[in-house]
């Protein structure tokens, strides 16, 4: 994922704002890392896509 | 667990879509919605699935953002350099207030359990002044309508892997208006999905909206 996508992506539960931490980057491409919510927790980024599932 | 079980049959849906190509049928919900999408800076197609869409739109839109369920399909959207996002539609949209000048939301809505809190999301992404496309069957088509008198509830999909395709709810056009209109989105515009073109337009296959999100 691109890192503008940060600008638009919120928390799907609670709409707050996400924190990124980036652990593999290819060419301004994240493959790689963790999109934070201090509330509901974190979501991954796998393979390049954000997977904005929440934790069931 | 259920995202897990309805992720399953997407992905399931996806591994057999993936052997189909990206083509667009000329009267399509696609090629009908590619008409009325207008050009701007962002747009979202909800249930991207391969990014079929995005090949229409391209080049008049400056970024293009699919989300869907489906990891197989997501993989696909990528490859067209659609910006994909992972997220189950029934728990709400992973995006801030007032983004996209345009979302796309083509044949979806009949999969999602909750239509009213959807479309209040699809409301809220929506810049004040942008545009939805939305589309779904239409249960009023007139071979649904000789289904219902011949004693036969109608089919509305043609996926096999659930039950009517996982279809959940079935709309008219006014049903499908009047949703829109409870949620700051104004129709602007109507178009049926034929497959006799004499017909009129609450008997065609398919149901097409563009509608405006109210200032």
């Amino acid at each position: 994922m691109k890192k503008e996508l940060m600008e638009i992506l919120c928390c799907p539960t609670c709409k707050s704002d996400l924190e990124l931490k980036i652990e593999k980057e290819e060419k301004n491409e994240i493959i790689e890392g963790k999109l934070i919510c201090k509330k509901c927790g974190e979501y991954r980024i796998e393979e390049g896509i954000p997977n904005l599932l929440p934790k069931e | 667990m259920l995202t897990v079980k309805i992720t399953k049959i997407y992905d399931e849906i996806w591994a057999r879509k993936l052997k189909e190509s990206r083509k667009v049928e000329t009267g399509s919900r696609m090629d009908i919605a590619s008409k009325l999408v207008g050009s701007g800076d962002r747009l979202l197609d909800i249930g991207c699935g391969n990014g079929s869409f995005a090949t229409l739109v391209k080049d008049r839109y400056k970024e293009i953002y699919g989300v869907d369920l489906s990891r197989e399909a997501l993989r696909r959207a990528q490859e067209l350099s659609i910006r994909a996002v992972k997220a189950n539609l029934n728990l709400g949209l992973p995006f801030k207030d007032n983004c996209f000048d345009a979302v796309i939301c083509l044949d979806v809505i009949e999969h999602i359990f909750d239509p009213r809190k959807f479309t209040a999301e699809l409301s809220r992404v929506i810049k004040k002044g942008g545009i939805l496309i939305i589309s779904s069957p239409n249960i009023q088509y007139w071979k649904h309508v000789i289904s219902i008198i011949a004693g036969r509830f109608p089919k509305t999909s043609d996926d096999e892997e659930a039950y009517d395709g996982g279809h959940l709810h079935y709309f008219t056009f006014k049903d499908l208006e009047k949703l829109l209109e409870k949620n700051k989105l104004r129709v602007i515009k109507k178009a049926g999905v034929f497959d006799i073109k004499f017909l009129k337009i609450y008997r065609s296959m398919g149901i097409v909206i563009k509608a405006r999100r109210l200032i």
